[in-house]
C-alpha cells in the first residue's frame, strides 16, 4: 500500500456532509493519536480512529467507506474524552457509520428521511398510506377505527389454500412480508457491496478470497457469540454502562422476534389464532418478558445516554435519538395495545394505539436498512470482517 | 586605604568554629586600625554598631568578615566608605570539613595529618582570609565615575523604518527622548506595509486585520521628537556610547548627527528562492515564494501567473528551503502562520477554494494556536505533515505535487492551480555590516557572534537578550531573531528600554552593563605601553580603538569592565582603582606559607564571580567539603587574571593553582564572551614557564563550571586537591 500513490481531489461537500451528520469537530483534529491509543477496541495492526480523522478532514470518502474499522467501533467514548482538542473522534466515526448506510443502500432518499428530523412524518405517512391500503383490502372497505370489535378484532375471513386467515392476519402479512423481503433485499446488496470493498481495501489475496458459504461457516457463528456476549462492547472504558441495556435490547429484540416467528407459525399457519390469554399462555409469557426487556433496555440507553451527555463522554445526534424514540414508542404502544384491550371502558381506542404500533414498526422494520439500526446488520458484517482477517493474516505470515 | 577598620561577626557557626581572638590579631597583623568582633552585623543593631565605630574611629574602609559577598550586599553598604567583604561563613565554616573515610564529618580537633589537629588548618585558612581582606583595602582607591569632557547626547538612533524600528521610536520618544530614524526605502513601513493583512496582534489571535504599521507610521511622523531620514543609509558611526558621531546618507546628501544610543532594526530578506529549484522555484511559472503570494493578494488578483487562470486550489510547502543544513539552517518562525493566513486569504475569495499545507512541524508561536485552530475548522483547509518529493508540471497548467511521509500514511499526489514555498528569513547582518562602525575590530557585529547565530544580532544569553557585543547598540525585530510582528513590537519595547537604561548609565558614569553597579574603569599608563595589541584584539565588545602608532585608545563608555584588557596586558599598565596587579598581589603576598617540608599543601583558587563562585556558595549551603587547602580569590571574570596573580602565587610558595570559570566554546556562558577561553590559552604559556623551571605544569590548571552543577565544582576542586598531592611540595616556599 505504501508506494501506491493516491491521487487527492477533496470533496468538501463529503468533509461538510460528515460535519453534519455529527463529526462536526473532525477538523479540529491534530493527529496526536491519543484515540487510538486509549481506545480499548482498536486493534494494533491496523489502529483506529487517528486515521480515519484525517482521512475523514481530507474527504476521503471512499476509503472511509470501505473501512470495517468504523464498525468495530462502539463509539465507547473513550477518544472523545481524551481528546485534546475535543475533535471528538467517537462522533467522528458515527457520523461515518450513518454516512456508511447511505450510500452502500440502494434508495438514498429513503436514508434521508430517517436522518433529519422532517423525515419523521414523512415516514409515518409512508407507513399509514401502506397500512390503511392493506386494511382497506383486507376488510373490504374502511373499518371503523374507534371500535376494536370492527378494527382490528373484525372484518371478514379468508381461506387461501389451507390456510385460514382472519383480516387482521392477512393485513398484517401482506405489509410485512414483503416490506421484510424488500428490506432483506436491499440489505444482502449492500452487504455484499462493503464486503467486497474490504476485500479490494485490505489487499486480500486471491488465494485466501474465500466463497460466501466457508466464509459464512467458519466466521458466522464466533461474530455472532461474540456480538451476542457484546465482548468488544463491555471492554469500553468511558461509557462502560452502555455494554449491559444495550444487551438486554438485542436480546429482547431476539425474544421479540422469536414470539413473531411462533405466533406467525402458529397462527398464520396452523390457524391458532390470538387473542390468547395474556396471564396463561407462554408465547404470551415470552412476548411480554421480551418487552419488559426493550422497555429496559431503551429507557436506561435514553437515561444513560442524558447522563454522559453532560460528561461530555458521548453526544446525541438526530439519528440517535429517533431510533431511541422510536423503540421507546414501539414498546409502550406495545403493552398500551395489552392494556387498552383489556380495560372495557377504554377497549375503543384500543384501534387507534394498534394503528400506532404498527407505524412505529412499520418505520423500524424499514429502517433496519435505512436507519441506524442498520448498524446490527454492518456490524456483524464488520465483525466477521475482522475475525476472517485476523485468521487469514496469522496463515499469511 | 588607611584607616581600615575590620568588623567580625560571630554568628552563624564562626564563633562555634573559629578563635574569633586569633582573628582580630591576625587583622591587627595586617595593620587594621581597628577591630571588633560582634554576634549577627546583619542585623539592625549590627549594622548601626559598625556605623558608630566608622564615625567613632574616622574609618574610610571597613573589612566586614560574615557572609559571602553574595548575601546581605544591600546591608553592608555605607557611605564615602569602602567595603571588603571576607567571606567566612559560606568560605570557611560552611563549606570546609575534615572528612572521615566512611564520608562522615569529624570533630574539628580531630587529626588532619599526624601531629595536626584540623582545626589549626582551618584557622590558617581564616586568618589568611582575615589579612587578604585588609591587604586589599589597602591598595585599594574610590573609583570615580567616568564623565567625558564632551556633553553627552541623549538621542537614540533607530536604524530602519519597520514594524520594530516605528515601535521602539515611538516608544523612546514616549519616554521622552529625541530620535532619529533612518530608513532606506522611500517609504516608512518595511515589510508589513507591503502586506495585505496580518494575523491580530491582540486577543484572541484568531483573525487577521490590515497592518499595523499604517497606524505606526502616522504616529511617527507627526511626533516631533522623531526625526525620520527616508531614503538614507547609516554611512558611519563613530565614538562611543552618548558620544556616537554618526554620519548619515541622504539620498547621496550625507548629514552628521550626535546620538546616545543605537537601535538596530534594519530587519530582514526574504530568503533567495532562486536556490530552490528542486521545488520548481524558477522552472514552473505556477510556483511562487509566500512573499508573491503575499503581493498577489494584496493585489486582490488571485490569477495563475502562466495563463491568468482564476486559482482554485494552492499548496503551501512550508520550510521551503528552511530547517535544512544545505539552506536556512534554522526555521524562521514566521511562515507557518504566514501560509495559515494565505490559506485563509484563498478561502475567503472563493468559498470552494482549496488550501493544502503540507509542513514538518506545524509551529504557531505563542498563542498564534488559535489561529492554527481557526483555520483547521475550516473544511476547505487541508492539513498534513509530511515530504514533497516531486513538484513538475501537471495537466491544464496544475502543479502536480507528489508528498510522502504523509499522516495519512501514503504518498499523495495533489493538483493545484499554485504552489506557494514558504521560505524564511534571512536578517541583514548576514550579508552586510549595516552599522558602518569605525571600530577597531571592524565595522559590524562581530563575524563570530553572527556566525553563532546564523547572521542575526542575537545574544547568547536569554538574561540579557537584547545586548549585542557592542555597547550601546541594541538588536530588535527580524534582525535579532526570526520572529513575528507581535513579537517584534515587543522586541522593539525591550530594544527602547535598554537603549534608555543605557543612556542614564552613562550620565550616571557606572558601567551600562552587565556591571551596572560598577564606577571604576581600566585606566591605561601608556608611557609603558609596547603597542603589542592585545588588549585591542581581545576587547569582546571594541572597547578600544588604536592610534596610529598602535597604542590603545579606551572608549569607556563601550567599555563593560570585564578586565580582559587588564588580563591580557603583559606590561600590566591597565588597572582599575578597585581592582588591579597590585591588589592582587598584596592579598596573595599577606598570606601565611608554612616553611618548606610543613608538608601541608596550600592552594590558590582564582574563581570567577558570575558563576563558579555562586556555584561554590550553593556548595557550601548544602555543606559540600572543600579541601581546606584552597584560598580562593573571587574574580569578576577568568579573563581578568592576569598572569602576574600565577607568578605571585607560585612564588609565594603557592602548590598549585586552579582557575575556575565559565563554560567555553559554541554554547559558551561567559557574561564577558571570551573570559575563559583566554585564560586558557593564557595559562596554556605559563605551562610552558612552569616546564621551563622544572615544574608540573598541571599546577596551574583551569576548569570550567556552569552555576547549577554544584557537585561538579566541589569534585572538581577535590580532585585537583589530590593530583597536587602528587607532586613536591613548591620549592620557591620560604623564598
Amino acid at each position: 500500500m505504501a508506494n501506491e500513490i493516491i491521487k487527492v481531489e477533496p470533496d468538501l461537500g463529503v468533509i461538510k456532509e460528515i460535519q453534519t451528520l455529527g463529526g462536526d469537530a473532525v477538523k479540529k483534529c491534530y493527529q496526536c493519536a491519543t484515540c487510538a491509543t486509549v481506545c480499548p477496541l482498536s486493534p494494533d495492526e491496523a489502529p483506529f480512529p487517528r486515521k480515519q480523522m484525517i482521512l475523514a478532514q481530507w474527504g476521503f470518502k471512499d476509503r472511509l467507506l470501505n473501512d470495517p474499522a468504523i464498525w468495530l467501533c462502539h463509539n465507547c467514548g473513550d477518544c472523545s474524552k481524551y481528546c485534546p482538542r475535543e475533535a471528538n473522534p467517537g462522533e467522528v466515526l458515527a457520523a461515518l457509520r450513518l454516512s456508511v448506510i447511505k450510500e452502500a443502500t440502494p434508495f438514498k432518499f429513503l436514508h434521508t428521511f430517517y436522518s433529519k428530523a422532517w423525515g419523521f412524518p414523512i415516514l409515518i405517512l409512508i407507513a399509514l398510506f401502506f397500512i390503511l391500503l392493506a386494511t382497506i383490502a383486507t376488510f373490504g372497505g374502511i373499518p371503523n377505527f374507534f371500535d376494536a370489535d370492527s378494527f382490528p378484532y373484525g372484518g371478514p375471513s379468508y381461506e387461501i389454500w389451507i390456510l385460514h386467515l382472519p383480516a387482521r392476519v392477512l393485513m398484517i402479512d401482506v405489509i410485512f412480508l414483503p416490506l421484510a423481503v424488500f428490506v432483506i433485499i436491499i440489505l444482502l446488496a449492500s452487504l455484499n457491496r462493503i464486503w467486497n470493498a474490504y476485500v479490494e481495501t485490505y489487499k486480500i489475496p486471491q488465494a485466501y478470497r474465500y466463497g460466501m458459504w466457508t466464509i459464512l461457516k467458519t466466521y458466522l457463528i464466533p461474530a455472532i457469540s461474540e456480538i451476542l456476549n457484546h465482548t468488544r462492547f463491555e471492554k469500553c472504558e468511558a461509557n462502560k454502562w452502555r455494554a449491559l441495556p444495550h444487551k438486554v435490547l438485542l436480546w429482547a429484540f431476539i425474544l421479540l422476534a422469536l414470539t413473531t416467528a411462533i405466533v406467525f407459525v402458529m397462527a398464520d399457519i396452523l390457524g391458532f389464532h390470538t387473542p390468547w390469554n395474556p396471564l396463561l399462555h407462554p408465547v404470551k409469557w415470552l412476548g411480554n418478558i421480551g418487552g419488559l426487556m426493550l422497555l429496559y433496555g431503551i429507557i436506561s440507553i435514553a437515561l444513560g445516554r442524558s447522563q454522559a451527555e453532560r460528561e461530555k463522554s458521548v453526544r446525541t445526534s438526530y439519528p440517535d435519538s429517533f431510533l431511541i424514540y422510536l423503540i421507546l414508542l414501539i414498546g409502550i404502544t406495545g403493552f398500551g395495545i395489552e392494556i387498552f384491550r383489556s380495560i372495557p371502558g377504554i377497549r375503543s381506542i384500543t384501534s387507534l394505539i394498534y394503528i400506532a404500533h404498527l407505524v412505529f414498526v412499520f418505520i423500524l422494520f424499514l429502517g433496519v436498512a435505512y436507519s441506524k439500526f442498520a448498524h446490527l446488520a454492518f456490524r456483524t458484517t464488520a465483525v466477521i470482517f475482522d475475525l476472517y482477517f485476523k485468521d487469514i493474516s496469522q496463515k499469511m505470515s | 586605604m588607611e584607616k581600615i577598620g575590620v568588623f567580625i561577626c560571630t554568628s552563624c557557626d564562626i564563633e562555634k568554629r573559629l578563635n574569633i581572638a586569633e582573628l582580630e590579631n591576625a587583622a591587627r597583623e595586617q595593620g587594621a586600625a581597628a577591630v571588633y568582633s560582634r554576634e549577627f552585623l546583619c542585623s539592625k543593631e549590627g549594622k548601626a554598631f559598625i556605623e558608630e565605630k566608622i564615625k567613632q574611629d574616622g574609618l574610610n574602609a571597613v573589612a566586614i568578615c560574615a557572609c559571602s559577598p553574595r548575601v546581605n550586599y544591600d546591608v553592608f553598604e555605607f557611605e564615602n566608605v569602602a567595603v571588603e567583604r571576607v567571606n567566612l561563613r559560606e568560605g570557611v565554616v560552611w563549606s570546609r570539613f575534615l572528612v572521615g573515610e566512611g564520608g562522615e564529618i569529624l570533630e574539628d580537633i580531630a587529626e588532619y595529618v599526624q601531629g595536626v589537629p584540623f582545626k589549626n588548618e582551618l584557622m590558617a585558612l581564616a586568618k589568611d582570609y582575615v589579612k587578604m581582606g585588609v591587604a586589599k583595602l589597602q591598595v585599594y582607591k574610590f573609583p570615580e565615575p567616568f564623565k567625558p569632557e564632551e556633553e553627552i547626547s541623549k538621542t537614540i538612533l533607530v536604524i530602519g523604518g519597520g514594524v520594530a524600528g516605528l515601535t521602539a521610536a515611538l516608544e523612546a520618544a514616549n519616554a521622552g527622548y529625541e530620535v532619529v530614524l533612518v530608513e532606506k526605502e522611500k517609504e516608512l513601513g518595511g515589510f508589513v506595509a507591503k502586506m495585505k493583512a496580518h494575523c491580530e496582534i491582540n486577543h484572541p489571535f484568531k483573525n487577521i486585520v490590515p497592518p499595523i504599521v499604517n497606524e505606526l507610521i502616522s504616529q511617527v511622523e507627526g511626533n516631533e521628537k522623531i526625526k525620520v531620514y527616508k531614503k538614507a543609509t547609516v554611512a558611519s558611526i563613530a565614538g562611543m556610547p552618548g558620544l556616537f558621531n554618526v554620519k548619515i546618507n541622504v539620498d547621496g546628501k550625507e548629514e552628521e548627527v550626535k546620538i546616545g544610543a543605537i537601535i538596530l532594526a534594519a530587519g530582514f530578506k526574504p530568503y533567495d528562492a532562486s536556490k530552490l529549484t528542486h521545488l520548481g522555484y524558477g522552472s514552473i511559472k505556477n510556483v511562487i515564494t509566500n512573499v508573491q503570494f503575499e503581493e498577489m493578494a494584496k493585489e486582490g488578483k488571485f490569477v495563475r501567473p502562466s495563463d491568468g487562470a482564476p486559482i482554485k486550489s494552492v499548496l503551501f510547502i512550508q520550510c521551503a528551503g528552511q530547517r535544512d543544513e544545505n539552506y536556512l539552517p534554522y526555521c524562521s518562525g514566521y511562515c507557518c502562520l504566514a501560509s495559515l493566513k494565505q490559506a485563509k486569504y484563498i478561502r475567503e475569495a472563493d468559498p470552494s477554494a482549496k488550501a493544502f499545507i503540507i509542513y514538518d512541524h506545524m509551529r504557531t508561536m505563542g498563542i498564534y494556536e488559535n489561529f492554527y485552530k481557526t483555520l483547521q475548522d475550516d473544511p476547505g483547509v487541508f492539513l498534513t505533515k509530511g515530504k514533497v518529493v516531486e513538484v513538475s508540471e501537471g495537466e491544464n497548467g496544475k502543479v502536480k505535487v507528489v508528498v510522502d511521509e504523509t499522516l495519512l500514511g501514503e504518498k499523495l499526489e495533489i493538483n493545484v492551480d499554485l504552489v506557494v514555498l514558504a521560505i524564511g528569513m534571512v536578517p541583514v547582518t548576514a550579508e552586510e555590516p549595516v552599522l558602518n562602525l569605525e571600530y577597531r575590530q571592524g565595522p559590524g557585529l562581530p563575524p563570530d557572534e553572527l556566525e553563532l547565530f546564523y547572521g542575526y544580532a542575537d545574544s547568547n544569553y536569554i538574561c540579557f537578550p537584547y545586548e549585542t557585543r557592542r555597547t550601546g547598540i541594541y538588536a530588535a525585530g527580524a534582525i535579532h531573531q526570526p520572529m513575528t510582528i507581535a513579537q517584534a513590537i515587543e522586541d522593539a519595547r525591550g530594544a527602547a528600554l535598554k537603549a534608555i537604561q543605557c543612556l542614564v548609565a552613562i550620565e550616571e558614569g557606572h558601567a551600562v552593563h552587565p556591571r551596572t553597579w560598577d564606577f571604576a574603569y581600566p585606566e591605561f599608563d601608556l608611557k609603558m605601553c609596547t603597542q603589542c595589541k592585545r588588549c585591542t584584539e581581545e576587547c569582546p565588545f571594541g572597547a578600544l580603538n588604536e592610534d596610529e602608532k598602535g597604542n590603545p585608545l579606551p572608549n569607556i563608555t563601550r567599555c563593560r569592565r570585564c578586565g580582559t584588557c587588564f588580563g591580557a596586558c603583559p606590561q600590566r599598565i591597565i588597572n582599575f582603582k578597585d581592582y588591579s596587579i597590585e591588589m592582587v598581589g598584596n592579598m596573595i603576598r599577606a598570606t601565611e606559607m608554612p616553611e618548606q617540608g610543613y608538608g601541608l599543601y596550600r592552594l590558590m583558587a582564582f574563581v570567577c564571580e558570575n558563576d563558579a563562585l555562586p556555584a561554590l556558595d550553593m556548595a557550601a549551603y548544602q555543606k559540600k567539603p572543600l579541601p581546606v587547602t584552597f584560598r580562593i580569590i573571587p574574580v569578576r571574570c577568568l579573563g581578568a587574571v592576569n598572569v602576574s596573580f600565577v607568578k605571585d602565587a607560585m612564588s609565594k610558595g603557592y602548590d598549585g593553582i586552579l582557575l575556575l570559570g565559565c563554560k567555553y566554546g559554541e554554547n559558551y556562558q561567559c557574561h564577558f564572551i571570551k573570559g575563559s577561553e583566554l585564560a586558557n590559552r593564557r595559562m596554556e604559556n605559563v605551562a610552558e614557564t612552569l616546564q621551563q623551571l622544572a615544574l608540573e605544569p598541571e599546577r596551574v590548571t583551569l576548569h570550567t563550571v556552569a552555576i547549577d552543577e554544584i557537585d561538579e565544582a566541589v569534585k572538581k576542586m577535590n580532585d585537583f586537591n589530590e593530583e597536587i598531592k602528587g607532586f613536591e611540595e613548591n620549592p620557591f616556599k620560604g623564598w
